[in-house]
């Protein structure tokens, strides 16, 4: 069997568009969250961890963050920081989540508090564009340096993407195909969204050194 | 030059440039703004048309040929746009077509991409021989609470527009065309934030008078009610009941305001006979001397209320101060509130906070240190020539879905 093609890192850089969806409390919120493109979804569960990659804010996403900073209500804000991200199959699915937290919420406090103007939630979409690196592993062994050395953006790119992005590659398919097989299980199994991007990475290279010590079972 | 930054850019950044602008090699860019010098626009057009150029998109720069009452309208515009209670009679609003139209046909209307800065040359979309497509309308003033009126007369020239760019979200207005957001910048490497030894510093505010063993506070912007320099005052005046202390208001005129020398003169009355308010009317470059006095201050204010973005707060933040800014427009884009200064929305605010950082200089020196590298990430030229090459990308290669993958297909391009 050939061997699989190099795994060449991306990076990614993006501007945000401001769609028109506003809102000023949880029901208005729960509409957007309905209304908003998948692309809208993605950009405000990730878009905190390539702001400031080395550090993980309070709240990871932006949703969480706006129900504690503009209305104040922490319950909410930790149940929509609780989301359980790696586990969900799609973002379809985390947006049926998020529906479900703000619409329990609804039912148990009602729709209370009104933001003051200036204050709302602005819905965006990222316009990304992804671009090589220059770095592309051609084998197992030389991953780990070079993702010692790809700018956060890179892994932040890897690790997310693909969630949204057909064309995106993330690590595990690639080991896998070299016949990591236990190694790419792993990868599967981390979860980015407890850490900064940096932390990831970390986290990353060492769950890639340990499997590359086992030898390679058959290839994919 | 491009070499010249790789001390000061976050790591990546140099190589991200030169991967983007791979894909736009050849295309032409040109910008049109109000005014060549005076106003942060200027400023930042100074800086960023050589960095494009630089990176092989041939890019050129016009400004709209002086007329003190084609200001006059624009000024008020500007100010009913950013929500002053003033009117625009419909004369006004002749004057203003009527001298876009005139000055259309000597401008450069044809490039890849033309930037339109603000609402001064907004109309030039209505000249003839414009491509729409390649048309983009950069907003650089607060339109978070827009007068009505003014509002509806600019907007209908910004949707026809291909897109309209904001400084932050919340400035975004209810448009047909798509709406993107790109912060402005500072120049790390210019005479306005470079480096300077404390001889240069010290010649500087030994010229001005400033008592550099007393704590100094420092607001530097253009004399304009929206900068609320009386408000400013007011505050220093709370704070010197707790603390010997020195104000420094200093600003230099813009071409397009004439509103300016009205301002100076209430701030001149204000802080007339009080030894320790500096009020500073500096004329046009004196990029040293602002440099200097944000590296003398103590603490670095920017009490707006109303605000397109503050760049004198990201200009204050490299230096390593701790920035109190009032809580309008973009400032609060700039400064992380309690991590890198505080937002303010008073002058007792104001006053409440300058008493603490006053009181606490090793906190005060941590924030300053945090909001160096906040802007390092976020706020200098590379990030914002990024955004350029990516908005070029966007406008010449339509509108997608998904991450635009680069290198790109050999396509046709609209």
């Amino acid at each position: 069997m050939p061997a699989p093609g190099p795994f060449e890192f991306r990076r990614v850089a993006f501007l945000v568009e401001v769609t028109q969806l506003r809102a000023s409390s949880v029901a208005q919120l729960l509409t957007g969250v309905t209304l908003a493109p998948l692309g809208s979804i993605f950009y405000h569960l990730h878009q905190r961890f390539f702001l400031e990659p080395d550090r993980l804010p309070e709240y990871p996403n932006d949703f969480a963050a706006w129900a504690h900073d503009a209305l104040g209500d922490g319950v909410l804000a930790e149940r929509l920081a609780n989301l359980n991200l790696a586990r969900s199959p799609d973002l379809g699915a985390v947006r049926r989540e998020i529906s479900v937290i703000l619409a329990e919420r609804l039912q148990q406090v009602g729709d209370g508090g009104v933001v003051a103007p200036g204050f709302e939630f602005i819905f965006c979409l990222p316009r990304m564009v992804d671009y090589p690196s220059g770095r592309s592993a051609r084998t197992p062994a030389e991953f780990p340096e070079l993702l010692r050395e790809v700018e956060p953006d890179a892994v932040g790119y890897h690790l997310f993407a693909p969630r949204w992005a057909t064309t995106a590659r993330d690590f595990a398919a690639w080991f896998r195909a070299w016949g990591y097989g236990s190694l790419a299980q792993q990868l599967e199994a981390f979860d980015p969204y407890l850490n900064s991007l940096e932390d990831n990475r970390a986290y990353l290279l060492e769950l890639v050194e340990v499997g590359l010590r086992q030898p390679a079972e058959s290839r994919a | 030059m491009i070499d010249a930054y790789r001390d000061v850019a976050p790591r990546g950044a140099l190589e991200e440039l030169a991967a983007l602008a791979e894909a736009l090699k050849g295309r032409t860019l040109h910008h049109i703004n109000a005014t060549p010098t005076g106003g942060g626009v200027a400023e930042l057009l100074t800086r960023l048309v050589p960095w494009t150029d630089a990176l092989g998109i041939p890019t050129t720069w016009e400004a709209l040929p002086p007329n003190p009452a084609f200001f006059e309208v624009t000024k008020t515009l500007h100010n009913a746009l950013q929500g002053a209670d003033v009117e625009l009679t419909a004369a006004d609003l002749e004057l203003y077509r009527e001298t876009l139209r005139a000055v259309a046909p000597r401008l450069r209307l044809d490039a890849d991409l033309v930037i339109v800065h603000d609402p001064q040359p907004a109309y030039l979309i209505d000249a003839p021989g414009v491509d729409r497509r390649r048309f983009v309308w950069r907003c650089h003033i607060d339109l978070s609470r827009p007068g009505e009126a003014a509002w509806r007369f600019l907007r209908r020239a910004v949707e026809r527009y291909a897109m309209a760019v904001f400084h932050v979200p919340r400035f975004a207005q209810r448009l047909a065309i798509p709406q993107l957001v790109i912060p402005p910048s500072i120049d790390p490497l210019d005479a306005k934030n470079r480096e300077l030894d404390e001889a240069t510093i010290t010649a500087v505010t030994d010229r001005f008078g400033i008592d550099r063993s007393r704590p100094v506070i420092v607001q530097i912007s253009r004399f304009d009610r929206f900068k609320d320099p009386l408000g400013v005052i007011r505050a220093f005046r709370m704070v010197r009941q707790n603390f010997d202390c020195q104000l420094v208001l200093a600003g230099g005129p813009a071409v397009d305001d004439p509103e300016g020398a009205e301002v100076l003169a209430e701030v001149q009355e204000a802080a007339a006979g009080d030894p320790d308010i500096f009020v500073l009317a500096l004329p046009p470059g004196s990029d040293l001397e602002v440099n200097a006095l944000q590296r003398a201050a103590t603490v670095v204010l920017q009490k707006s209320t109303r605000e397109g973005f503050g760049l004198t707060v990201t200009e204050a933040m490299w230096k390593g101060k701790p920035v109190i800014g009032g809580a309008a427009g973009g400032i609060p884009a700039q400064i992380v509130h309690g991590v890198t200064g505080f937002l303010v929305h008073s002058p007792e605010g104001a006053a409440f906070r300058l008493r603490y950082l006053l009181t606490h200089p090793r906190a005060a020196q941590r924030m300053g240190a945090e909001a160096r590298e906040h802007v390092r990430r976020h706020f200098l030229i590379t990030r914002h020539v990024r955004d350029h090459l990516l908005l070029m990308l966007f406008v010449l290669h339509g509108r997608r879905d998904e991450p635009m993958r680069l290198p790109l297909a050999t396509e046709a391009t609209g």
